[in-house]
């Protein structure tokens, strides 16, 4: 889902838009704690990465910190998306529904 | 009516709750959130979650950094007792001595050394005492420097609330440790433990 944000998001991926997007589409309160948590675990196997922006008062001068998809992190989203495809597939109970 | 500002100490324990300053985009976009509206309430629970998920991903290394201190702990005890027994008195001072007054034991020192270090030590309790309380605290610091900077990017934050933390619960453990070490040991403990 945070990977899936990312990529909605492009250049302006940062805390704030990133959470605010996730409840937009899951419709759920999201914390920008465990996005961020969920965000190094991505940078940590490579997924993302991510750089210091711009200060604004309004952050009480605390830079944004920014966050990429990697070329093995966009390789992941299609797998994950291949994966699910395959095991939504022949489901007799979600036939017939429309999303 | 709303604060203009968010609660000062939700924001410190948020930015001290992980090593490196890895929380101050997040600080940072929470302060941000909250000049466009957001409640107390809410920035609390923001911090709140924050600080939980920070000791949640970091627990194998607290846990790590406190079993270790607790066996420093035991092991230290167990010299200096053994030497004690062995009536190696001199080697006993030199080498516990710091560490044992450190840590508020001088009634452990044998019975004659205990007036003249009492005389002596009235001059120096005011730098042992602070020595005693930060001994723990700063065998935790240097444990956590250690496990995290090679596998880290950002370096420890010496001013982290987490080693500090530990080294609370580990200076509550010490107390009744005394009588647990002798019989892990199975050695005779002093009289004056």
């Amino acid at each position: 889902m945070v990977l899936l944000a990312l990529m909605r998001l492009g250049e302006d991926a940062y805390g704030v838009p990133i959470c605010r997007e996730i409840e937009q589409q899951s419709g759920r309160a999201v914390a920008l704690g465990t996005v961020y948590a969920a965000l190094e675990r991505l940078e940590e196997k490579d997924l993302v990465f991510s750089e210091l922006g711009e200060s604004t008062p309004q952050r009480g001068g605390r830079a944004k910190r920014y966050f990429r998809m990697t070329i093995k992190g966009l390789r992941e989203v299609r797998d994950a998306r291949t994966a699910l495809i395959n095991l939504w597939r022949g489901l007799e109970q979600l036939e017939g529904e429309r999303v | 009516m709303r604060s203009s500002k968010p609660p000062a100490l939700a924001t410190w324990l948020l930015e001290h709750s992980a090593p490196g300053g890895k929380n101050e985009a997040l600080a940072g976009d929470l302060l941000e959130q909250f000049s466009q509206g957001r409640s107390v309430t809410w920035y609390w629970r923001q911090v709140s979650v924050a600080i939980l998920v920070a000791f949640s991903k970091e627990w194998r290394i607290l846990a790590w950094a406190f079993v270790s201190t607790v066996g420093w702990e035991y092991l230290l005890r167990f010299w200096s007792a053994t030497f004690w027994n062995a009536r190696w008195p001199f080697a006993y001072y030199v080498f516990v001595l710091g560490l044992y007054t450190a840590m508020n034991a001088p009634e452990s020192l044998p019975p004659g050394w205990n007036d003249r270090y009492v005389t002596w030590r009235r001059g120096w309790l005011a730098i042992w005492r602070p020595l005693g309380i930060g001994y723990l605290t700063t065998a935790l610091s240097a444990f956590l420097l250690m496990a995290f900077l090679p596998a880290r990017r950002h370096p420890v934050f010496f001013g982290n609330v987490v080693p500090a933390f530990f080294g609370l619960v580990a200076m509550l453990w010490f107390a009744p440790r005394r009588k647990g070490t002798a019989k892990l040991f199975r050695i005779d403990p002093p009289s004056n433990w």
